[in-house]
């Protein structure tokens, strides 16, 4: 016996090694560091399933009715088998679902029905409430055997605590402490998808503790008090040959139906019961720990359970068969033995184990009960005030408080009168109810909201009836003989032997028909009624792990949408106002907002869908649904289903045809190559008609007075709209669509934000209109419009892809009209060229004269283009040559006829006019005129050569200067005289030079195409080269000069064609 | 499904999670349902545990496959992700 005072104090130091773990752990993870993110912590975790049923029961339950203690966790071991994809699947739902509790995965999966919710919270606390109950029941009976000397439990016997305050026990008082500490730890925040790193390393170190201290009891009992487990057996068998039915199967304790129905509960236990739910799906952090935890989880279990029949069988063999305390062998035995320490440590390992499990199942209950009970009900009182989640966050406080002292009041009622195991299974039949509407929810389609309904609703009516309702007759709290009569005295309703089923345990019996009660009505209303579109698009998120919402939605638009500020306004409600601005943050981080920080159309439902599930994580899904469907429908927002504007089913497959085929319709329109105002007018007719518009309008920028004017339209007619031509800025939406070149969309003219457009949206009766701009190379060009006067929101995504490829369209037609023009243009300008080119040859001469003493070679060279080049020769009867070189500016028709003019003219004037300079003052003073209207000029260079005298006069009007090889020095001269370019001034005099030239010498004149070819790198052939093509070849003929130069040019220019016209005249003054 | 191949993983599994469930079962467990010690230990007793730990031991081994499996599954998925 040790003093009440020591207990206390070991308890409270453990409490507070606990708190600083929990504190430290909570650290950690604010600092981003985690403790608790592994698979170490994660398994361990799992053993929350290893609770004072364990603990003390399992030896109970082994010194009582034999092995029956082991199915407990051979199932378990059995279920981890199927957790790399039960456990995971459940796992990647709760994730992508944002689910936080047992309820919410149930309700979530069943068309998010808060009566489900509901109904699984109520199961879940009534039917856990055994199970918290055992724990008090084991903490505060261990304290009482620790502290009180023969205890007999009497109403006489006062405990330390009854003598302290009466009416206070200390299973009342270990609530409280329990109670304490899982508010701290596990309702410190009102996100429940949030794990709680503290209570999770709390867990961890309690897995170690409770393995330690309850391997060393084992030891101290097999090899201290007993000589190994052979001795300990042999012992058993040697003392108690009446109870060998504790090692075998098949007896009256323990029939192999009820090994078969424990496998199964605690098969389904493992997963479902709320906190390890809680454990294993909600606080996981990492799928890959499923992994290390199939095995880790099992082994342990195995570690735990070495010594409990050793402990249990030695308890018998020192207790002589007495089972009066057999659940607290495990205490007595040290205790008897003398060694108080080593009790109190198993004490403290005991609490442990209790504490684990209730803090973690007042976690997981206290959020359902918040999400699925407190929540719909505060719900109906619309509370006014901007920020409630302080208050819920008190009420989820409340709740924990609620669901321990439930456990306490239940260990009162049945507390005396049970065995701790016993008190567990209640909880785990309970639990069992939860695995059709959840395995079927994962794994079968057809599984529906009715079906998971009534199959959990007559579940646990059976299991009140045939588990909870004895236990409240046999513990004498509920004085009846219903046991023996049945309800309404029908002999077939005895709650232990319904409809006649005798000859199992209880446990058996209540886990037989509650079970077919709840998969016949599961399976058979699954079967029979259908299923809403909402719960099919749930089940598939479940079952096929889809994420649907995105396209399916965003056929949908909200109508009276509210805007960021007023969902940010309803998330702050329930959530607190720094998470609310944490999560708008972080979803409108990755968003367009427009100008006014809205939202687009299409942003506004996936905002109310981020705004649920941040709700979700919170409250629950199916409260979450809910509050946002109550705040629409009382702002009058509602989803409605967007105006089919296909004309079709809302399959985007179907739709995408219909899209194509009216694609297809306007490219046949512009492909048809019809003028450009009947393409764009049959296009607005087949908008028009296809999406029943009432207007359909192209409108054109107009350059000069930067309107868009109307250029075709379709549909009604009208002043207003038809006619508006408004001016290219953003104070109409028509100008904003052209200003930035973005297709404008408003779905409902009821919000319209520029006063001006407004005003005659209205005046019309547009319910909604589209502008999409026309881009022509980079710019738009004009705006295609689409007015509705019936529908508001028919402009989906979808349709404005379309419109926006009509626009596109409307750009290629107006491109191809703007090309055939130019097409035209330059085939007459191409036919010009031709009779350009024609005069021009006609006029060059036909053949060299024939001048004594001179050999002459003339040569023209067309480019590609017609050029202005030209020189003649003309003979005077005295013997006189005139040789002349000219190049009109300009490459057209003009520039040919001003040449064939000037030719005409120099002619005529020749015969009159004998000096060069004379000549070319005349020329210059009668084109001046006709040269300076057609903006071209001359250059020209005149010489005359006189074959008597050998003297050569020459005038230059701006042309290039000839080249004159002096055979005589050899070297190169270049004839240059002062002049200008014909046509620039009227009245301009002419230098005239005359030089005499010798035998030998050569001439060479040349327009720039020679000089200014030009090769790849940029270079002109230049002068230079002319001069030494020259030197080389100036003793050959004029002709041999005159091809040698054109063959240099053109290798030089690498080109098979020359730029520029090249015209060349060589002469050579023979010997 | 092709009788040449090797049987999946996932085969064998299933066949090791049938074996697990009759290992612990009426009639299989009744062989073993025998009033002796064996090595000074219930028979019954011997037999749960070896077959605990030996279900243990698979789970183990099944466990480590399908995670490798997994690890290498992500990897190709990563590589083929990556040249995009």
């Amino acid at each position: 016996m040790i003093s009440p005072e020591v207990i206390a104090i070991i308890t409270l130091l453990y409490c507070g090694l606990v708190f600083w773990i929990a504190f430290y752990a909570e650290k950690r993870q604010e600092q981003g560091r985690s403790l608790t993110n592994n698979v170490y912590v994660y398994s361990a975790s799992l053993t929350v399933y290893v609770t004072a049923l364990s603990f003390y029961g399992g030896v109970g339950r082994a010194a009582t009715s034999g092995l029956d203690y082991l199915p407990l966790y051979l199932g378990p071991t059995l279920m981890a088998f199927t957790w790399w994809f039960l456990l995971r699947k459940l796992i990647r739902v709760c994730r992508n679902q944002n689910i936080v509790s047992l309820a919410d995965f149930i309700a979530g999966r069943y068309d998010k029905s808060a009566l489900l919710g509901s109904l699984v919270t109520l199961f879940a606390v009534m039917g856990i409430m055994p199970y918290t109950a055992l724990q008090l029941k084991a903490v505060s009976y261990t304290f009482d055997l620790l502290t009180t000397p023969n205890l007999t439990r009497t109403a006489g016997d006062l405990s330390f605590f009854q003598s302290l305050t009466s009416g206070i026990d200390s299973a009342m008082l270990f609530a409280l402490i329990l109670a304490l500490f899982s508010i701290l730890f596990g309702a410190r925040q009102l996100d429940a998808g949030h794990r709680h790193a503290g209570l999770m390393a709390v867990l961890a170190f309690e897995t170690l503790f409770k393995l330690v201290i309850f391997l060393a009891l084992g030891l101290f009992v097999t090899y201290g008090l007993f000589d190994g487990f052979g001795d300990i057996f042999s012992r058993f068998f040697a003392n108690f040959p009446d109870r060998h039915h504790l090692l075998l199967l098949d007896t009256p304790q323990t029939s192999y139906a009820k090994w078969f129905s424990m496998t199964l509960l605690s098969m389904m236990g493992v997963m479902f019961l709320p906190r390890q739910f809680q454990v294993a799906v909600i606080e996981n952090s990492s799928e890959s720990h499923v992994y290390g935890a199939m095995w880790r989880f099992p082994t342990y279990l195995f570690l735990f359970n070495i010594f409990v029949l050793p402990v249990a069988l030695g308890g018998l063999l020192l207790s002589g068969g007495s089972t009066m305390n057999a659940d607290f062998f495990v205490l007595t035995l040290p205790l008897e033995a003398g060694h108080t320490w080593l009790a109190a440590v198993v004490f403290i390992g005991g609490f442990s184990a209790s504490a684990g499990m209730i803090m973690f199942s007042t976690v997981a209950l206290s959020t359902m009960i918040l999400n699925h009970i407190i929540m719909p009900v505060v719900l109906h009182f619309h509370f006014k005030q901007a920020d409630i989640s302080g208050l819920l966050i008190n009420l989820k406080r409340l709740s924990i408080i609620l669901v321990v002292f439930l456990g306490y009041w239940c260990y009162r009622l049945i507390g005396e009168s049970y065995a701790l195991v016993n008190m567990g299974l209640m909880s785990f039949v309970a639990a069992v109810q939860f695995a059709p509407a959840i395995i079927g929810g994962l794994y079968w389609p057809r599984a529906n909201r009715l079906g998971a309904l009534t199959g959990l609703s007559l579940g646990f009516l059976v299991w009140i009836y045939t588990l909870f309702i004895p236990s409240l007759v046999r513990s004498g709290w509920l004085e009846s003989d219903l046991m023996e009569t049945g309800l309404f005295n029908i002999h077939l309703l005895r709650p232990q032997e319904l409809f006649g089923l005798q000859g199992f345990d209880m446990w058996t019996h209540s886990l037989f028909w509650s079970l077919l009660f709840n998969l016949l009505a599961f399976i058979l209303f699954s079967l029979l009624t259908p299923q809403s579109d909402s719960e099919r698009e749930l089940m598939r998120k479940y079952c096929e792990l889809e994420d649907f919402d995105e396209e399916k939605q965003s056929r949908k638009r909200m109508s009276r949408a509210p805007t960021i500020m007023e969902f940010v306004a309803l998330m702050t409600k329930f959530i607190g106002e720094k998470p609310a601005h944490a999560a708008i943050a972080s979803y409108l981080g990755d968003r367009e907002i427009d100008a006014q920080g809205r939202l687009s159309d299409f942003e506004i439902p996936g905002l109310k869908r981020f705004t649920e599930k941040t709700l979700a994580g919170h409250v629950g899904a199916a409260p979450a649904r809910i509050i946002i469907e109550n705040y629409l429908s009382a702002r009058g927002s509602r989803m409605e289903d967007v105006f089919d504007i296909f004309g079709s089913v809302s399959l985007s497959r179907v739709s995408g045809r219909e899209q194509l085929s009216v694609l297809y319709e306007v490219a046949r329109e512009v492909a048809a190559n019809k003028d450009l105002k009947t393409t764009v007018e049959s296009i607005l007719e087949l908008l028009r008609s296809q999406f029943k518009f009432d207007l359909c309008v192209l409108r054109v920028l107009d350059s000069e007075e930067s309107t868009l004017k109307v250029h075709s339209q379709r549909g009604m007619s009208s002043e207003h709209l038809g006619q508006l031509e408004p001016i290219a800025d953003m104070e109409t939406y028509l100008g904003q669509a052209f200003l930035t070149g973005e297709v404008t969309v408003v779905n409902d003219t009821d919000f319209l934000d520029k006063p001006r457009s407004a005003q005659i949206v209205h005046q019309e009766g547009i319910k909604s209109f589209a502008h999409a701009p026309v881009v022509l190379e980079g710019s738009a060009i004009g705006i295609l419009s689409a007015f509705s006067r019936t529908a508001k929101g028919i402009f989906t995504e979808e349709f404005i892809e379309l419109f926006t490829n009509i626009a596109g369209q409307i750009a290629v037609a107006w491109r191809n009209d703007r090309q055939t023009a130019q097409l035209l243009s330059a085939r007459e300008q191409e036919k010009e060229l031709e009779i350009a080119k024609t005069i021009q040859m006609g006029l060059l001469p036909t053949r060299e004269p024939d001048v004594p003493g001179v050999s002459i070679k003339g040569t023209y060279v067309a480019a590609k283009q017609v050029g202005g080049d030209y020189y003649d020769f003309i003979q005077r009867p005295d013997g006189r040559m005139d040789l002349l070189i000219a190049d009109v500016s300009g490459h057209n028709i003009g520039a040919a006829l001003i040449m064939a003019e000037t030719r005409t003219f120099i002619r005529a004037k020749s015969r009159e006019i004998d000096e060069p300079a004379d000549l070319l003052h005349n020329v210059n003073n009668f084109f001046y005129k006709d040269l300076t209207r057609a903006e071209l000029f001359i250059t020209l260079f005149y010489l005359q050569y006189n074959t008597a005298t050998r003297e050569l006069a020459y005038s230059n009007a701006g042309h290039n200067q000839p080249l004159l090889w002096r055979n005589a020095r050899q070297e190169v001269e270049w004839l240059d005289s002062e002049g200008m370019i014909l046509g620039i001034t009227k009245g301009i005099e002419f230098e005239e030079k005359i030089t005499p030239l010798e035998a030998g010498d050569v001439l060479v004149l040349y327009t720039d195409g020679i000089t200014e070819a030009e090769n790849m790198s940029g270079d002109f052939f230049g002068r230079e080269r002319l001069a030494s093509v020259i030197r080389e070849h100036h003793h050959s003929s004029a002709e041999m000069i005159n091809h040698r130069i054109v063959q240099e040019a053109a290798s030089f220019s690498g080109l098979r064609n020359f730029n520029d016209d090249v015209t060349l005249v060589v002469m050579r003054i023979d010997g | 499904m092709n009788p040449d191949k090797k049987p999946s993983l996932h085969e064998i599994w299933l066949l090791c999670l049938l074996l697990g469930l009759g290992l612990f079962n009426f009639p299989f467990i009744e062989i073993f349902n025998k009033d002796r010690l064996v090595f000074g230990t219930p028979f019954l007793y011997l037999f749960l545990f070896i077959a605990w730990a030996l279900i243990i031991g698979i789970i183990y081994a099944f466990s480590v496959r399908f995670h490798q499996q997994e690890k290498a599954y992500e990897r190709t998925r990563d590589e083929k992700d990556e040249p995009e």
